[in-house]
């Protein structure tokens, strides 16, 4: 016993410790630390709620402490809105910073507008990271936005604890065919009960691009015509009956591959139709510098005809082939003009993006480029016209 | 180039600090204290827990360390800026203690002796021999010492010195340890301070010369500068200076109201802490009057440095309890310090597991960008740099000592394995015995050599694991979102190679063992 003596002492001590920095955190605000959020509580105890809410586009992009008190006006839309948009909803994916909050308000304050959708990627597996992100929505949430998760169904991270499952080698061939018949219907519905407990709108673009024969597992080149469908309608069923009424079924296709219309699972189980428009210009070997109109226009009536609203989930140019102010101005004055169901545009915001090249790509827009202010302007035209959400 | 420096033989004392200079550190440690408030009020926003139990500890350690560092930094504000000089010398029957444990080399002991007969102050020598060798006696005869025949003496050092306390009757009992060459003048410099009857002891510095003989000595002299500077001065600055067991003059009535000097790895410390606990006092006097030796080789080093932690932990564990109500409150803050210094050694270990956690495991406490912390905590590394230069103006011999203690600092943080191995050896209450630390280089590769090696392998394992499981498992959008993170962690572990490859540089440097003793050369100096 005497020989634990000393090894107990070191870990109640250790637990102690440890404790002593629970009790710092918990005077902690999100963006705040102790000391702070401890010195304006007793602020706001003395002189009442002092703190007032800053127009986003007034923060400095480059001061934290400004995002912390920045407070936005949160949109305010029902679910049943959210699934026929007569406006136009602003968004955006990546970012340089590592946290939500601070991306957002980024974001907001270089485009001079909410970001209304706020869009994160999710694979599935047995990890951690793989499971329903409620601290990443709730933060969106928080922030006042609409959460929009691509949820891509890779299998090979799987546990092997799965029961009726491939080998790792094998979960890529027919990935679809293993999902409907049911093998990763436990995994589908922790994340639909996960997803409920949100309890607020979330747009759900699940298995995006599935028509592209070359990129992702669940593409036509892996799967069986038709298991597409099934496959959707299975994930889709599973959260009916778990009665998970706070999703929007986001279908999302490759607009490059043709055929398309027969990965539609039917006006049931879609809310809305999405694509991706983006110019890789010159940067690429494989690409050239395509125009907004170029790459969308031969398509709209086509994604118009399933009768669904249009959003532009991945939005972007990058730099070198082209007049990159010209390409985003040309785009954004053609929308509310030209194609009138389009009611999202999500901002393509990686800073260093490979997936479709051998060398990484930045999307980011700078501040300071004729751009950035190009958007800016014509966003504000938007507002001012009220193509926007308040 | 001679290995030596002519200038250590000569009797050197801290310098006073002027005003300025006192101006000067004032301002760096209150801006230093604003930092670390910043930093701290930055650090803990909620924002950027992942996981919040390993939030939690990471927090302790980072922050146990920093508060390491502003505690010193209220030492050094509270450092006396004149050194006090002592009272002319009284009368008193002085005695010196030197030891021989059987290995240590007779000509070291010839080179101590020569030096010991030169003191001008009346003292009788005597010779606590434990070697059962007649080549001993003789020499001690030769110079006229006082021979004990101790080879029958248990209880290593301080069970000779208890038994010599028996067979004599002097007021100061000088213990000196047989690599320590003293300056004529040493006991002129301290006795006087006895006058005052509440001083249960005297320390002086300690300076070394042989710390230019490899990478490993003259880390090992740095890692003493700043303790035998600020530190101790800080100390002494309250009469609670702490003992080295090397050179310390102690009052016979203070070690005998402590039942005989202590017995155990860090007898010195264990001895200050029951003489403090008893009431005495004790003066710190910043001066060189006698310079000694460092381990040369890794393999002695940490076989020191695990003496001295295993030493530290066992009082923090086994006597600080014990005597803890009858420490005045500095000193029970100040024997907390000194008992918890080398759980360093844990911090390290921890720090460097964090990237292989995250590589191999993806484990991850903190939602930061390592460069946002960098930036937030760059204030705080300046201050703490400018506070580290400025601390230097109370080193004892600023000359020869002033500098940016990098390799000291390396074999610091490359004693991990070290350390943490005496953190468990105290856990389990296993005991070590004394040994008495290596006088001559050798070139046997010290064990603790190895963990170096094994983390830097499994260092870049993981990483290269890491990214061979990104590229071959997804090509999946979700990359972005670890990437920055990666960065970090990918940049944190660039820092730990380098020091670990440094650190191995340096041990293998210093493990060619020198043709000569360190003290053939000091003859020449001690005509």
């Amino acid at each position: 016993m005497k020989k634990y003596k000393r090894t107990f002492i070191v870990v109640v001590a250790f637990t102690c410790a440890t404790l002593v920095f629970y009790a710092i955190n918990l005077a902690s605000k999100k963006g705040q630390g102790p000391l702070s959020a401890t010195m304006q509580e007793i602020e706001s105890a003395i002189i009442g709620d002092s703190t007032q809410s800053v127009n986003p586009t007034d923060s400095n992009q480059d001061s934290l402490s400004d995002f912390d008190t920045v407070k936005r006006v949160a949109i305010s839309v029902s679910r049943n809105q959210l699934k026929n948009p007569q406006k136009i909803l602003m968004g955006y994916s990546g970012s340089t910073y590592s946290s939500i909050t601070k991306a957002t308000h980024d974001m907001d304050s270089k485009l001079g507008v909410r970001m209304d959708l706020i869009q994160i990627y999710k694979a599935w597996g047995s990890k951690q990271s793989e499971q329903f992100p409620t601290d990443e929505v709730k933060e969106i949430v928080a922030l006042g936005s609409i959460p929009l998760i691509t949820w891509e169904p890779w299998l090979s991270d799987f546990s092997a604890k799965i029961p009726n499952q491939a080998s790792p080698e094998m979960r890529e061939v027919n990935p679809l065919k293993a999902i409907y018949n049911g093998v990763y219907d436990d995994y589908i519905k922790q994340w639909a009960l996960d997803a409920k407990r949100i309890n607020a709108p979330i747009y759900l673009r699940f298995a995006h691009e599935m028509n592209d024969p070359y990129r992702y597992p669940w593409g036509p080149h892996n799967n069986d015509p038709g298991d597409f469908n099934k496959a959707w309608i299975h994930v889709h069923q599973i959260f009916k009956e778990l009665k998970v009424q706070n999703i929007l079924w986001v279908w999302s296709i490759h607009s490059a591959y043709a055929g398309y219309q027969e990965y539609y699972p039917g006006d049931a189980y879609v809310d809305i139709v999405a694509t991706g428009i983006l110019n890789f210009g010159s940067s690429v070997y494989w690409s050239k510098w395509w125009s907004f109109n170029e790459l969308f226009a031969p398509h709209y009536n086509e994604f118009s005809s399933f009768g669904k609203p249009i959003i532009i989930v991945e939005f972007g140019s990058l730099k070198v082939g082209g007049n990159r102010e010209k390409w985003y101005a040309q785009a954004l004055n053609s929308i509310p003009q030209t194609f009138k169901n389009v009611k999202g545009v999500v901002f393509f915001n990686f800073p260093a993006d490979k997936t479709l090249t051998d060398k990484s790509v930045s999307w980011i827009l700078d501040p300071d480029k004729k751009e950035t202010k190009a958007i800016q302007r014509i966003l504000k035209n938007w507002k001012d016209s009220n193509f926007l959400y308040p | 180039m001679s290995l030596f420096h002519p200038s250590f033989w000569n009797k050197v004392k801290a310098k006073s600090s002027s005003n300025w200079f006192e101006f000067l550190l004032l301002t760096c440690i209150f801006g230093g204290f604003i930092s670390v408030f910043s930093l701290f009020d930055w650090w803990f926003r909620s924002l950027h827990v992942t996981n919040r139990i390993f939030f939690y500890i990471i927090s302790l350690f980072l922050w146990s360390g920093i508060f390491r560092i502003v505690l010193n930094w209220y030492q050094l504000a509270r450092v006396k800026p004149s050194p006090v000089d002592p009272p002319s010398a009284g009368i008193f029957s002085v005695a010196i203690f030197t030891t021989a444990a059987p290995g240590e080399p007779l000509s070291m002991f010839e080179t101590t002796f020569r030096a010991l007969s030169k003191l001008e102050y009346p003292c009788t020598i005597y010779f606590l021999d434990g070697t059962n060798d007649p080549a001993y006696k003789e020499l001690s005869n030769q110079f006229g010492f006082q021979h004990f025949d101790f080879s029958e003496i248990q209880g290593a050092k301080a069970g000779k010195i208890n038994e010599a306390l028996k067979l004599t009757t002097e007021e100061i009992i000088f213990i000196l340890d047989p690599d320590h060459i003293v300056f004529p003048s040493f006991l002129n410099e301290v006795v006087g301070f006895f006058t005052n009857k509440e001083i249960g002891f005297v320390q002086v510095s300690q300076g070394y010369y042989n710390q230019y003989r490899s990478p490993v000595a003259k880390a090992a002299a740095e890692q003493t500068y700043l303790f035998y500077g600020p530190t101790q001065r800080y100390y002494g600055s309250n009469n609670k200076s702490i003992a080295i067991g090397a050179n310390c003059v102690f009052r016979r009535s203070a070690l005998e109201q402590i039942g005989g000097h202590a017995q155990g790895l860090a007898e010195d410390l264990l001895t200050s802490l029951r003489i403090h606990a008893a009431g005495w006092k004790s003066i710190y006097h910043p001066i060189i009057v006698n310079r000694g030796l460092v381990p040369e080789d890794f393999d002695s080093f940490s076989k020191q440095q695990l003496k001295w932690a295993r030493g530290l932990f066992e009082v923090l564990f086994d006597e600080y309890p014990k005597v803890f109500k009858h420490l005045s409150l500095s000193a029970k803050f100040r024997y907390w310090t000194i008992g918890t210094f080398y759980l360093v050694g844990i911090r390290t270990l921890f720090f460097l597991l964090v990237p292989i956690l995250y590589f191999l495991f993806g484990w991850s406490a903190l939602n930061m960008s390592f460069s946002e912390f960098l930036i937030r905590a760059m204030p705080f590394a300046v201050f703490a740099f400018l506070i580290y230069l400025l601390s230097q103006r109370f080193l004892v011999d600023y000359q020869s000592e002033k500098g940016v203690y990098w390799r000291g600092m390396l074999m610091k943080f490359a004693s991990w394995p070290v350390f943490t191995y005496a953190f468990y050896l105290t856990l389990i209450n296993k005991k070590i015995p004394y040994l008495p630390t290596a006088k001559r280089g050798n070139s046997k590769i010290s064990i603790f050599f190895w963990p170096l090696l094994i983390y830097l392998a499994l260092l870049v394992f993981s990483i290269g694991y890491h990214f061979f499981v990104l590229q071959h498992s997804r090509e999946s959008k979700l990359n972005f979102e670890i990437q920055q993170q990666t960065l970090g962690m990918l940049s944190f572990s660039i820092i730990a190679c380098l020091q670990h490859i440094s650190a191995i540089i340096l041990i293998l440097r210093s493990s060619k063992v020198q043709h000569t003793d360190a003290w053939d050369e000091v003859n020449n100096y001690l005509t």
